[in-house]
């Protein structure tokens, strides 16, 4: 699976790809935007992949400015601390959104 | 007219030669308080009692003085001459007296009443100011998503490098430790302040990596001796993590050194897209603090590059 994650805090994406591996061995980790600048760029030179892990609140700004200049037609899954922005993720395509410290339940 | 001290009058014969007769002059003359004034020799009238008369205050009012001359003391066949003189009343009897002294109490009493209310006013928003930078910096920090998002991190510190998870929590508890120690104090040292802001831009850098640079450069020699209200330079730095852009292509630096009586503290600019919503609001209480503090200012500086800010270190 091609997974795009846009993360801005460095251990927070190493767990987060840990976790994702676990899951799915056979993950494609795309890149790792940390903002909505690399974000931009990085979706101007690439397909769109076929999953994106969105933290909310990126290097530059909040994840939602991405949906404002290109339309995502992937799935979203959001990963944040913050439990405010989930009506606002759920009027995007979002599938999840997922509360930091992120754990596998059981 | 005659002003109020005067408790003397003196006639003089208008005639030549009649001062000759002058011992003979009879006169008297009755106030307006009943006393009676009596000619005396060289024709002055003064209030009857001639041992006292230098000290009386004569009531003021019209006062009829009635002269008799005689060169033979026949008085009863002489004609009466009448002068008629006012003592005018004494200027702190006056109304307009009465009315400025009035006037003036008043301005007093409401001078050192509202002088009173600026104090208690002044108090209070000491009182006011101290609470609100606790509260802010409380609210920042037992915000829980500072606490979620330090425990992520320390989530994958403890399956990859327990040695590093253990560091991160004594740092994480050391700096909950001191918030809780320090946010109730006035003034705490440079040195305590440097330690708490150590732990928490250990937790800060563990999260945003090689993002996040701090240089901390201070005179050693005044750690101890100078003071600085608690949780300054961490909201200061939480400032600069909050509205600019953290990333490996766009880190942030945050230098903090002393410069003479100032502590600089400055950091790159890379604003985020979006304004956070509290944005001023903890600088803004800073400065007030300081207010209270010190007559230096707190002063803040912005050019395309950087964002200044210089605090006035606080000796005892």
């Amino acid at each position: 699976m091609r997974i795009l994650i846009l993360e801005d805090e460095e251990q927070a994406l190493l767990r987060l790809q840990k976790m994702i591996f676990k899951v799915i061995p056979d993950a494609v980790i795309l890149g790792t935007p940390s903002s909505i600048e690399e974000a931009m760029a990085w979706f101007q030179n690439n397909p769109m992949p076929e999953l994106i892990f969105m933290d909310i609140q990126l290097a530059d700004g909040t994840s939602f400015q991405v949906f404002n200049r290109i339309k995502i037609t992937c799935p979203v899954i959001f990963t944040t601390a913050y439990e405010n922005y989930a009506l606002q993720a759920f009027k995007v395509n979002s599938v999840d959104y997922l509360l930091k410290p992120l754990m596998k339940t059981m | 007219m005659l002003n109020p001290q005067k408790n003397i009058v003196q006639h003089y014969g208008a005639e030549s030669g009649f001062s000759e007769l002058q011992p003979n002059l009879n006169s008297i003359t009755k106030g307006p308080d009943g006393k009676i004034w009596i000619g005396t020799e060289n024709g002055i009238a003064c209030l009857n009692t001639l041992s006292s008369f230098a000290s009386y205050r004569p009531v003021a009012g019209k006062y009829k003085l009635k002269v008799r001359a005689s060169a033979n003391n026949y008085f009863d066949a002489a004609p009466i001459a009448f002068y008629h003189f006012t003592i005018s009343k004494s200027f702190w009897t006056t109304w307009w007296f009465y009315g400025l002294s009035v006037l003036l109490i008043a301005t007093i009493l409401y001078w050192i009443f509202m002088q009173r209310i600026r104090t208690i006013k002044k108090e209070k928003h000491i009182e006011q100011e101290k609470f609100q930078l606790q509260y802010d910096a409380l609210k920042n920090q037992v915000n829980p998503h500072f606490l979620f998002n330090s425990f992520n991190a320390l989530l994958n510190f403890v399956e990859d490098d327990p040695k590093e998870a253990s560091i991160l929590i004594k740092h994480l508890s050391l700096f909950y430790r001191k918030l809780t120690a320090y946010s109730q104090k006035e003034l705490i040292t440079l040195e305590e302040e440097l330690e708490l802001l150590d732990s928490y831009l250990f937790i800060q850098k563990k999260r945003y990596g090689s993002a996040l640079q701090v240089s901390i450069d201070i005179d050693p020699g005044i750690k101890k001796t100078s003071w600085i209200p608690p949780l300054v330079l961490q909201l200061l730095t939480e400032n600069a993590v909050k509205h600019n852009t953290v990333s490996k292509d766009k880190p942030l630096y945050i230098s903090i050194i002393t410069d003479q009586d100032q502590i600089v503290v400055r950091n790159t600019i890379n604003y985020k897209m979006e304004k956070e919503e509290s944005e001023g609001v903890g600088l803004k209480n800073i400065k007030n603090r300081y207010k209270l503090l010190t007559d230096r200012e707190v002063k803040q500086e912005e050019n395309n590059m950087e964002f200044i800010i210089r605090l006035p270190i606080i000796y005892n």
